[in-house]
Parts: C-alpha cells; structure tokens; sequence
C-alpha cells in the first residue's frame, strides 16, 4: 500500500513550488510589501504589549491541568457475582435477611500488584452496627471480617491481602454477611434488613492501572465490563461486511459462556464516537489488515482492547489469543432430574442437611421431574421429613413447606423440641408438581423472644432439617402438557430469530446481546428441543399463531407501554353511595340488575363448563405491567416462542432474567408470561389446556391417561357421560317399551 | 498560467479528501472515511458544547471568551462536516464582530459583557488563516464562490501585512504572528505553531496569494531548523544571526507549540522533525491513565504541565500512530464535550487529520 493520495499529492506539488521557491523569493522579495509595525490602531507600543500581555502569557491554560501527586493512581477490578440475578448488570448488589452468602468471581492479574480487597456497603438505617458484620473469604480462605455501619453513603474498607491469597487471574471470593435489626427481633424485624455492595467500587485494589496490560488486562476489563454493567464495546464491526454476524457470534457467544452471571450487554460504535456516561472498561475493535491477527491494547479512554486485524472477504477464522486466554465455559448445573414411584433421598438431589439460624429463612431446594411428567389427578406425593428443632421455641414458631410456591404443610416447632422427628409425613397432591424444574421450600418462623428488642448475638441454630429427609412422587404416563417451559428450556443462540421488522423493537446490539446470553447454561439436550425465540415488534403480533387462543393488541400495549385503563376491560370504579341509593329506588333498574346478575352467573357458569381463554388471557393481562413478554399460544408448536418487548425496556435485563430462569421454576410457564420490572416471571396458564399422550394406551396406564385427561376438563367428561347415560337411558326405555308393546 | 495550474491541483487534493473521497491507507485497508456520515455525532456533541446559536465559539476556560482562532477553527471543522448552517453563523457572527479592522483581517478577541468588547484591534494570523482555509473548503464544498472572494481577500491581507522576509535569510520569509507588535529592528518575533503548511498552500492555490504557497515551503524549513535540538517551542525571535527563543515569551514547548506537530502530519510531514521530536517526548510520557504533557521544556524534555483532557491525549495518539510506520489503530480517545473548547477543537482536528492522512490510525 501507499501513502494516503492528499498528502502525497500535496508534498509533491510543495516540492514542486519548492522547487521554484527560491526563485519565487528572490524574485517577488522586492513585491513583499514588509508592513511596517507602526500601528494604524492609534495606539503606541506599551499599549499594544499591554494588550497582547494575555494573548502571549507564558504561564496561560488553555486545559485542565494535573497538579502533580494529586491523583491516586490505585485502581480496582471488581467484584462480579457469578449468579446471574436477572436484573442489569452493575447495579448494588443487596443482601436481605439476617444471613447471607454470595459468591463472586475476581481477576487480578497480578497478585503481587494488588494491595488490599475493597469492599463498600451501604446498609438500612434499621441495621444494628456493633453485631452486624460480613466476613470475607477469598480463594476459601478467611480474608478479614467488616463491620456493617454505612448508612447514608457507601462506604468502604480495605482488607489486607497478601499475594499468598490470591492467584493470578481467576480468584474465587465468598462474602458471608450476617445483620441484627436494631430495635426488633423476628420475622418482620428480617424483612426490614438489608445491605449493598457496590459492584463498580468494590473489588481487587490494584497499586495503580499503569502496566496492567495485554491478555492479562483484557481479561480484567471484560471482568470489569460485566460486574459495573457498562457492557463491551464492539467497534468497526460494519468493516466485517458479509461475515460481521459470524465474527460477532463467534467472539460474544465465547465471552458470555466464559463469564457466566448476568449477562454482559454488548454495544456497537462507530471509530469515531463520543464518550458517553460510564467509560468502556473492555472493547474489541476490528481492522481491515493485511493479515489475520489479534492484540491486546490499552486504548486512550482507558478501555482494555482485543484489536482483531482481519483479511476484508475471508471467513471468520479461529482466533487462538483469544480462545486460550478465557476460561472453559462456566458450567452451569441444571437441577437434578429425580426418579418417580420411590421415595428419593434430598440428598440425591443436593439438599444437605441445613441449620436455621435465622427468625426468618426461606431455604429452597430445586429438582427436575422428567418433561413427560404429568399429574392431574388427585394422586399423591409424599415428603417423609428429618427434622429436629431446639426446646422452648417461642410460641408462633413454625415451618411451611412448599412445592413450587404452594404451601403444603405448616408444622408448628412446638411440643417436640429437642428430638429427632424421623419420616414426618408430609403428602400433597401431585399435581402441584410440574413437568422440568420444582422447588422445594421451608420457610421458618421464629418470633422474637422479646421482640420489642435486638436479637442476641450468636444464636445457635434453632432447626435443623436433614439430608437423609425423602420426597415420593407418583406414577405418570408418558404426557405433554403444552406449556412454554419445555422450549424455554432448549434456548440456545441459534434459537434467536429475527425477521424483517425485528429491527423496530430490537437492534442489532440487543439481539447480540440475547444470543451471547444464551450461550451457556443450556441443558445438555437442548439442541434436540430445536427452540426457535422469534423476537418481534408489537406492529407485528399479527405473526403470532394463536391456537384458538384471543387476546387484543391493546391488552398487550397495555402490558408493555400504556398505564391507560382499557375500556370495557377494567373494574369501574366505586360509585358514591347516595348513587347507589338512588339507583336502588328505581324499579327498572332493578329489573336490569337482576337481568346483569342471570346474565353473569350463566357466563360464569358457562365458563367454568367451556372455559374461553381469550377473555381470560385479556383479563389477565390488564392486571400485568412489565418490560417483555413471552408467548406459547399454539400447542401444535411447543418448541416455538415469541418475545415481544417494552418500548424503551433493557435488553441485557431481559436477557439476564431469562439466564436467571432457566435454572428455576420461577421462569416462564403456561403460554403467556410477563417479565415485570422486578425481573420476575408472571405466567398465564390456559385453564383450557388439553394434555396430549406420548406413549401408547396400555393395560397399565389407561387409569392413568384417563384420570389425566378427565381432571384436565372434568365438566366436559361429566357432561359427556351424562348425555351417554342419558341417551342410553333413553335407548333403554324405549327398548322396554318396545317390548312391552311387542308383548301385549 | 502554468503556475496557476500547478497551485489549483495543489489545492485540489484535499479539497477532494474534505469532500470525502475514499482512499486506503499504507499500513491497513481503512479508508478515508466522510466524517459527515460517520462521525456526525462528534461534529453534534462539540456544537452543543462550544457553539452558541449566534455562531461565536466560546472558550469558556478564557473568561467565556471568542476569539478569531476559534471562528476559524469552527469554521474549517463546519466544512469538514458538511454543515453549511453552521460555516454560515460562525463566519457571520466573525465578520460582525471581529472583521473590524478593515483590511479583511479580524481583531483577535472578543471579551463578552464588556462595554468594548473588542479593546484589540490587532488581529491573530492563525485565526484569519483558517477562516480563510474554510472559506476556501467551503468554496468547493458547498459550490459558494463568494465564499473564495472573501477568502481571496484574507489571503492577501495576510500577504502584504503578515508576512515578512526574514532577517536571518533574505530569501526566506517569516510568517508574523500578527500584523502588529512582533516586528522589532533587531528581531521579529514568530509563534511556530501558527504555521499550517496544508492550509498556506490550499489558500495559496485557490486564491491565487502565492506569497503563502511560498511561506509554507520556507517555514518548513524553519520549524525542521528549530527542531534540531528538541521539540519546538512556543515562541522564538528570528534575528540576523539565527533564532533563540524570544525574550519574554514562553520558552516551553506548551499549549501552542503542541500544534505544530498536528499541522504537519494533517499536511501529510509524517516524518517532519518536528513531528519526530514530539514523538520521543510522547512516547517517553504516554501511558494508559497517566495524564498527557501539555507544556515540556525543550531543553531537557522534563514535563512541566500535564492534563488530562482527553483532545491532548488524542494529538499524542494521532502523532505517534502517524508517525509509526507499521502501526494499525491508534489510542484516541473517544470524543468528550465536556472537556474546555482548545483541547476538544484540537481533538477534532486529530480525527480529521487522521481520516485523510493516516486513516489507519482510527482510535481503537
């Protein structure tokens, strides 16, 4: 290649009058008019040295200067949870309750450049500082314990860590925080208690950023970029041309499954940008360049950068650097599928015997039941529980259980205290188990004793709960339920799709975004599933099959844009009583009311015999209010989903909520879900929704199938075999007639 | 006649890069991008942040106030952009209230809320060569020939009243710094960093004014001599015996010498000097987080002011990509408006500079 043409251009045409320049001179120096330094200003010397005094000042500023030892040159790599909490990266992380722990990643390149561990907290007012403290664990070791006494700002301390502690790169820190209210004790004095870490300002203090470079600080900006929230920056994508989406795949979908945890939103600029609100911690920048190759830069806003040169038409290549740099994929474990018809150790399914410390706890234990796994019937599942409690427990104290969010038992801790309870049984119907992922819950109560003051310290655990605790679940044939969680569960990138109007309601940085979040975290089937995510705008609903299933676009506006009520669709509000009064005297109104409530109770009733979903869904709707929602409408494809979004809404939220789901029950269900801007799953399931045999009708499982398609629409068989019996009963008669006349 | 030929594709050139011809670069694939297209939402974000509605561009840092370098900046970065609206406010709000000399030249300050709002009358060379380099650029970009007729008469305002033999050489010239004050009987006193070499010479050719042509040509000479022994400094004084830094002028390399490498690598000098002497210091001081040198003794190197603006840190990554044979993708920073106006305009001339000389060196 050669020099660009306009300087070239420019400097051969300079030599040229170069060339004559001399002359040029020399001829035209007589020409020159040299202007004489009298002023025609009217005003002499000292005036004009007074006047230029500014413009020549040898001390002027025309910047912001740095006073010299002003600045601290520290710098930290920050902490990053490893779970993905379903909301967008970098804001506070909050610890609830009295005791908590949480796991984070942390890359620090060099050890021995790292000074301390910082950790900033701001806690509720309601937190008592002298027995509220957090201890810091890294790599498994105890690091220091901190006190929890910020209350109006963030405020942090550094601990001491040496490089014995800590390994060069990939570290792992465990923060177990435990917080006293300062007034109360007890379940509501739990609920008021909580404290954050600063995600941005909490992490590895390194002696200063200068030096922290290549692979190394590569590694530490995206660890950056995802635990701040700033996401990575993708610049010179557009140079890529045809193969842009496979390069952006290729290098995103390896970051996200690396990292692991929320999400990291990725963003595309242009070479030329302006520095927007938070600075890019991380950025891969991409070169049209002779020849394929990758380097790791520091670039001047900062940013750790992995510079990809590529040859312009070629293929996306491997890119060795950068695949030995990161980690293996983090693998996340989905929750383990049990056996039926025996009963199944909790320890099988990885509940370790638990203490309970706490005068709240809500302890939660997941497992899968096969996908074919239904149960409508009044079959029973039965938990045979280990469980033991200290003596003189305050009274009102207890233990629920739950299966999926239902509370099937309360046990009041009282009267037993001290002795082993063995095989409590604990039965509950089997249909609140799903097909895919259950949870399993004990929530625990203790009162405060007083509770008008602080709890004591150091309490010794007031329940125990044990492993060797057993759950039985019944037999089901081999059934589909449609219900979107199945094809959920089978996301993977390839499953994002888009079409021509996409672009309305998600750009190209949202759908990268949403195909690097699914990159990890799929079950291990999750290619035989063939989920296929279609993300669309809402002009574009009308592509939504719908399955005999009605809902209007404006109940979904209303879901995602509008906080408008929608007429005929909402409650009216109250009238005054002198109206109600008055409508009472009249007569005919009284007749219509009366006409309203025949009309309602054969609806209702008609509803419960037939159920219309499309009313139901439109209902159901009104009362949500959320950033995205998921659609499952057509049973005949269960491994199709549609996502509509909000206007506006956070696509790496969105993502991070459906990373979050898909290793719990609380993600999407039934054919309608709402993502609500809590980052919880809100699920319509169609009470309509017919189960469909997988396996063939034997001797041994007709009962079943039977029972389970019968509890599916129960008014529809008891009607059914109502009309045979009558029908037979009338068939009867008149053979007994016929024959009475045939006799006489 | 055949002079004019040569000086009219002399200035064609990097008419046609302003206008945003696509051309590769020596060490990559890149391009020379239209700025327009590309980098619109830098060109957005530095009018919000310096331009006001009227067309003055203000330097806050200087008491809020204008002066005709900064008309003249705003004015060659309004034709790099494309943006005829606001070449059209900056050049008028320039001529009511500076152009009131009456030999076509501008007063180099305007002071706002002072009852005379313009006390100098002097004018500043710089700012009167860029406006006319914009209206030159203009002229083309925007089809506007009335446009060149006022850069016509700038261009030879600065000939007769600015422009001087040296005392030093008699066949040199020397570019003043203005029309009045620098001119002693024993030395002239000259601020190196008024010298563009690309904009003399596009002037030059499109107006005609050979004398600036001329000039470019001898002051490349001037800054390759002053550069010799270190970067070039601020302020120098030309006497019959040679050059030494000027009585009662900053002797540092600072604030206004750090242009001169800019100038000459946008003029395509790459390899000026100049630009080498510059190169050492940044390469020496620049690091990730480290603030940028902004005033250095020429002497010894030693770094007297630093800052941290991101416009100086974008001259340091602009000087040494272009002077870096080999180098892909520089360390500019991206644009930020809320850095003061001298090192944010700086910046956008680096980028400018960049996409039509080294294209390569597009911030990474």
């Amino acid at each position: 290649m050669t020099l660009s043409t306009t300087p070239r251009l420019a400097i051969a045409l300079a030599a040229l009058i170069g060339l004559s320049g001399g002359a040029l001179a020399q001829s035209s120096t007589a020409l020159i008019a040299i202007p004489t330094d009298s002023s025609p200003l009217g005003i002499d010397a000292a005036q004009l040295s007074e006047l230029s005094a500014e413009r020549v000042d040898p001390e002027r500023h025309r910047g912001n200067t740095v006073e010299t030892g002003t600045r601290d040159p520290s710098f930290v790599s920050p902490l990053r949870p490893i779970a993905a909490r379903g909301r967008p990266a970098g804001s506070a992380l909050r610890f609830d309750g009295e005791r908590r722990t949480l796991d984070f990643a942390l890359f620090v390149p060099d050890p021995s450049a790292m000074h301390a561990l910082r950790v900033s907290t701001l806690s509720s007012i309601n937190v008592l500082p002298e027995r509220s403290t957090y201890r810091l664990f890294v790599n498994d070791t105890f690091a220091g314990e901190g006190r929890l006494d910020n209350f109006s700002d963030f405020g942090s301390v550094d601990f001491p860590v040496g490089p014995a502690l800590v390994l060069p790169g990939q570290n792992h820190v465990r923060i177990e925080l435990v917080q006293y209210h300062r007034i109360y004790c007890g379940p509501d004095a739990s609920f008021a208690l909580w404290s954050d870490i600063d995600l941005a300002t909490s992490g590895a203090v390194l002696n200063s950023a200068v030096g922290v470079s290549g692979q190394d600080g590569f590694m530490m900006g995206l660890a950056a970029a995802a635990a701040i929230g700033t996401g990575i920056e993708i610049r010179g994508a557009e140079a890529l041309g045809d193969y842009r989406d496979g390069w952006i795949e290729q290098i995103t979908q390896r970051i996200s499954a690396a990292l692991g945890g929320d999400p990291i939103p990725f963003r595309f600029t242009e070479y030329w940008s302006v520095q927007g609100a938070s600075r890019s911690a991380s950025r891969i920048t991409f070169l049209p360049g002779l020849q394929n190759r990758v380097s790791f830069r520091v670039a001047g806003d900062g940013a750790q950068v992995m510079v990809v040169e590529f040859q312009p038409g070629q293929r996306p290549h491997a890119l060795a650097e950068f695949d030995t740099l990161l980690p293996q994929a983090a693998v996340t474990t989905q929750p383990i599928l049990i056996a039926t018809e025996r009963p199944v150790a909790f320890a099988e399914f990885g509940f370790e015997t638990t203490e309970v410390r706490d005068r709240y706890a809500m302890i939660e234990q997941r497992f899968r039941l096969p996908d074919d796994y239904v149960v409508l019937t009044n079959a029973k599942a039965e938990i045979a529980l280990d469980y033991i409690y200290v003596s003189d427990l305050p009274t009102g104290s207890m233990l629920l259980v739950h299966v999926n969010g239902r509370n099937i038992r309360l046990l009041p801790l009282v009267g037993e205290g001290g002795a082993l309870i063995e095989q409590f049984p604990v039965r509950f119907e089997a249909r609140f188990l799903r097909a895919g992922i259950n949870t399993l819950g004990f929530e625990v109560m203790i009162p405060g004793a007083p509770a008008d003051l602080p709890c004591p310290a150091a309490e010794s655990a007031f329940l125990a709960i044990g492993q060797s605790s057993t759950i039985a679940t019944p037999y089901s044939p081999s059934m589909y339920l449609p219900d979107m969680h199945l094809a959920f569960a089978g996301l993977v990138p390839q499953s994002v799709q888009v079409n021509d109007m996409t672009g309305r309601a998600f750009d190209a940085n949202d759908v990268v975004t949403l195909r690097a979040a699914l990159s990890g975290g799929a079950r291990a089937d999750a290619a035989t599933l063939n989920t296929r995510l279609n993300l669309l705008s809402l002009d574009d609903l009308g592509s939504v099959p719908m399955g005999g299933y009605q809902f209007s676009r404006r109940a979904l506006e209303s879901v995602l844009i509008a906080q408008a009520p929608i007429a005929g669709l909402t409650v009216a509000p109250p009238q005054h009583a002198l109206m109600q009064l008055q409508e009472r005297g009249e007569s005919t109104a009284a007749l219509s009311r009366g006409w309203d409530w025949l009309q309602s109770g054969f609806e209702t009733a008609l509803q419960w015999m037939n159920p219309r979903s499309g009313q139901l869904l439109d209902q159901w709707l009104t009362e949500q209010h959320g950033q995205a929602v998921l659609l499952q409408l057509d049973p005949s494809r269960p491994n199709q989903l549609w996502l509509v979004r909000a206007p506006g809404s956070n696509a790496a939220a969105i993502a991070s909520a459906i990373v979050a789901a898909r290793s719990t029950n609380e993600g999407p269900r039934g054919q309608v879900s709402v993502l609500d801007h809590d980052g919880r799953w809100q699920s319509w399931v169609a009470p309509d929704r017919q189960p469909l045999l997988l396996e063939a009708v034997s001797l041994g499982n007709v009962r079943f199938v039977l029972g389970n398609f019968v509890s599916a629409m129960p008014i529809r068989y008891v009607v059914g075999v109502f009309f045979l019996a009558l029908i037979s009963a009338l068939f009867a008669l008149r053979l007994v007639i016929a024959t009475r006349e045939h006799r006489q | 006649m055949k002079r004019r030929h040569f000086l009219s594709l002399l200035g064609a050139a990097p008419v046609m890069a302003a206008a945003g011809t696509r051309r590769a670069s020596a060490q990559g694939l890149l391009g020379t991008a239209n700025l327009a297209q590309t980098a619109l939402p830098v060109w957005e974000a530095w009018k919000t942040a310096y331009l006001q509605p009227d067309g003055r561009v203000v330097d806050r840092l200087q008491h809020n106030a204008s002066h005709s370098e900064g008309q003249g900046y705003g004015a060659v970065l309004a034709t790099e952009f494309a943006d005829q609206a606001a070449f059209q406010l900056i050049l008028g709000w320039a001529d009511s209230n500076l152009a009131v000399r009456g030999d076509g030249l501008m007063a180099w300050r305007y002071l706002p809320g002072e009852s005379n709002p313009v006390p100098d009358l002097n004018n500043a060379t710089d700012g009167d060569l860029f406006l006319a380099w914009g209206l030159v650029r203009a002229a083309l970009r925007f089809d506007e020939r009335r446009y060149l007729a006022r850069a016509t008469l700038i261009a030879q305002a600065l000939a007769d009243r600015c422009i001087i033999p040296s005392l030093a050489q008699a066949n040199e010239t020397l570019l003043l710094p203005a029309a009045q004050g620098f001119v002693h009987d024993d030395r002239v006193v000259i601020n190196p960093s008024y010298i563009m070499p690309l904009a003399l010479r596009e002037v030059a050719a499109a107006t005609g004014v050979t004398r600036l042509a001329e000039t470019a040509q001898h002051a490349e000479g001037i800054l390759l001599r002053l550069a010799e022994t270190g970067p070039v400094p601020d302020w120098v004084q030309v006497t019959r015996t040679g050059m030494t830094p000027a009585e009662g002028f900053s002797p540092n390399a600072g604030y206004e010498a750090m242009r001169i490498p800019l100038y000459l690598v946008w003029s395509g000098l790459n390899r000026h000097p100049a630009v080498t002497q510059m190169t050492r210091v940044y390469d020496r001081t620049v690091q990730p987080g480290v603030p940028i040198p902004t005033r250095i003794d020429p002497a010894s190197g030693a770094v007297l002011e630093a800052s941290n603006d991101p416009g100086y840190r974008a001259l340091a990554a602009l000087v040494s990509c272009a002077a870096s044979a080999g180098q892909v993708g520089s360390d500019m920073p991206p644009f930020d408006p809320t850095q003061p106006y001298y090192p944010a305009t700086l910046q956008l001339f680096a980028m400018i500079a960049a996409n039509q000389v080294s294209p390569e060196c597009v911030p990474i």
